[in-house]
């Protein structure tokens, strides 16, 4: 197998791993009434690795199947998500941005696309349910406080399965703290 | 002029837009066919993942100390005293049953005679919830148990403190619960002690966990007094629940905008969002 579709499949499948967990932590913490809403999380900079196109199709797929686990609207994720890494590209350079401003990246990606569906859930209240203020605040603030620790643990998680399952590309890596 | 790689590339923007328009013009049926199948492969890990939780709970108890099972052996054995109690009251239970069933079948020939509709009967299936997806938008249970196990799309969901939801979508070996708090949930429901239909929806879940819903079509005449809170119960007339389920307290009532009815608030039992085992309520077939 070409290295590149090694590394298709293995950022796909991490993040696919990653919303699992996600899917999982929601379902204990529902009880208190938060629900951690990340999708920024999966613009990766490991995406850098691969040529625009194989990335967006990974990106695609990441949001079809987080669309699917969370009830949004089919396709919502996997556009914006793949329209704000084509947009963001140029900022994709591992060698040359710390875990600091990856961090700050995704917390920005976060907050656009869940104020994006905050005014969807609004206009088509009737389809899908109604994302409160009160709610959305509570949300947003619980996710982006999540949103730090789990980035730095996902961007690590990548960086170990790179060095693991194609270690030529692991070396390129060197994401200054 | 700029260098060949410096130029912005425009090819994946063009792909993702082809993608798009593909996209939005695919006929929903395919759409959904997509989701049954990521439904289909994806529940086998879910119901992995709940066992898994299952077998670590129990594990977790075979570590338990004296203490805990001395304290666990004192409540069993309350619960055995109580067991042999109704036991001794075996005899009193099967006359009272025998009453009972004497006393349907009168019913059961008093309603062909003024041609009412019987309340239908009901089967009773428990499944364990594999994950709960509780955002604001959505509330729904994920069940261990499908299609195999005769479970239908429509059919209601209760637990030990009422109503809980409907079946929404289905795979062979799990389904969807929508919850009662789910906006899309709607039923006819009615007051305790007041046979006058009102419109329940549900209405999200609060910040804290709080599950609430929303009555409509109240009439005037019903209040709320000192402050205590009235108790909204399913009603017959809906089909998908027995009459008389409770489905939650309404705390508060004002004017509705035409003036005609008054509509309130909800709140419906904290349990829902932590219970683990719900009973699926299918529809008895009417020659058995």
């Amino acid at each position: 197998m070409k290295s590149s579709n090694r590394l298709f499949l293995l950022f796909t499948s991490t993040n696919f791993l990653v919303i699992g967990c996600l899917a999982l932590l929601n379902s204990f913490l529902c009880p208190w009434g938060v629900f951690l809403y990340l999708p920024g999380l999966f613009l990766l900079p490991h995406y850098q690795l691969l040529d625009p196109y194989r990335s967006l199709i990974s990106i695609l797929l990441t949001g079809f199947v987080l669309d699917f686990m969370f009830n949004h609207l089919l396709g919502f994720h996997a556009f914006i998500l793949g329209l704000i890494y084509l947009i963001s590209k140029a900022y994709f350079h591992l060698s040359k941005q710390s875990s600091k401003e990856i961090i700050a990246f995704q917390l920005i990606v976060n907050f656009i696309i869940s104020l994006i569906w905050f005014f969807q859930c609004g206009f088509i209240r009737s389809t899908i349910g109604d994302w409160e203020l009160i709610r959305f605040l509570t949300d947003l603030f619980v996710s982006s406080l999540v949103l730090i620790p789990v980035s730095a643990w996902q961007t690590s998680l990548s960086n170990s399965l790179l060095y693991h399952f194609e270690p030529s590309a692991g070396q390129a890596i060197s994401i200054s703290k | 002029m700029a260098a060949p790689q410096d130029r912005p590339k425009f090819g994946p923007f063009l792909a993702l837009g082809c993608f798009f328009l593909v996209f939005i013009t695919l006929p929903s049926g395919w759409k959904t066919l997509t989701q049954s199948t990521f439904d289909e492969f994806q529940s086998p890990l879910w119901e992995i993942t709940s066992r898994v939780s299952d077998l670590t709970d129990y594990w977790g108890h075979q570590a338990d100390s004296k203490k805990t099972l001395i304290s666990k052996n004192r409540d069993l054995s309350r619960i055995r005293t109580d067991w042999k109690l109704q036991e001794s009251l075996l005899k009193k239970w099967e006359n009272e049953i025998a009453k009972l069933n004497g006393l349907r079948s009168q019913l059961r020939v008093l309603e062909q005679q003024i041609g009412l509709d019987s309340e239908q009967p009901y089967l009773p299936v428990v499944a364990r919830i594999t994950h709960r997806n509780l955002s604001a938008w959505w509330q729904e249970f994920h069940l261990r148990k499908g299609k195999k196990d005769q479970i239908k799309v429509g059919d209601g969901v209760i637990f030990h403190d009422g109503i809980a939801g409907r079946i929404h979508a289905i795979s062979s070996r799990s389904s969807k619960v929508e919850l009662t708090t789910n906006l899309n949930f709607r039923i006819v429901a009615h007051f305790q002690g007041d046979n006058r239909p009102v419109i329940f929806q549900g209405s999200g879940v609060l910040p804290g966990g709080q599950p609430t819903g929303v009555v409509f079509d109240v009439p005037h005449d019903i209040k709320i007094i000192d402050s205590t809170p009235l108790l909204l119960e399913t009603s017959s007339l809906g089909g998908t629940f027995p009459s008389g389920l409770p489905i939650g307290q309404v705390i508060s009532l004002e004017e509705s905008g035409d003036g005609l009815f008054k509509t309130g608030k909800v709140h419906l039992s904290k349990n829902l969002n932590r219970v683990s085992e719900v009973t699926v309520l299918l529809p008895f077939p009417e020659e058995n």
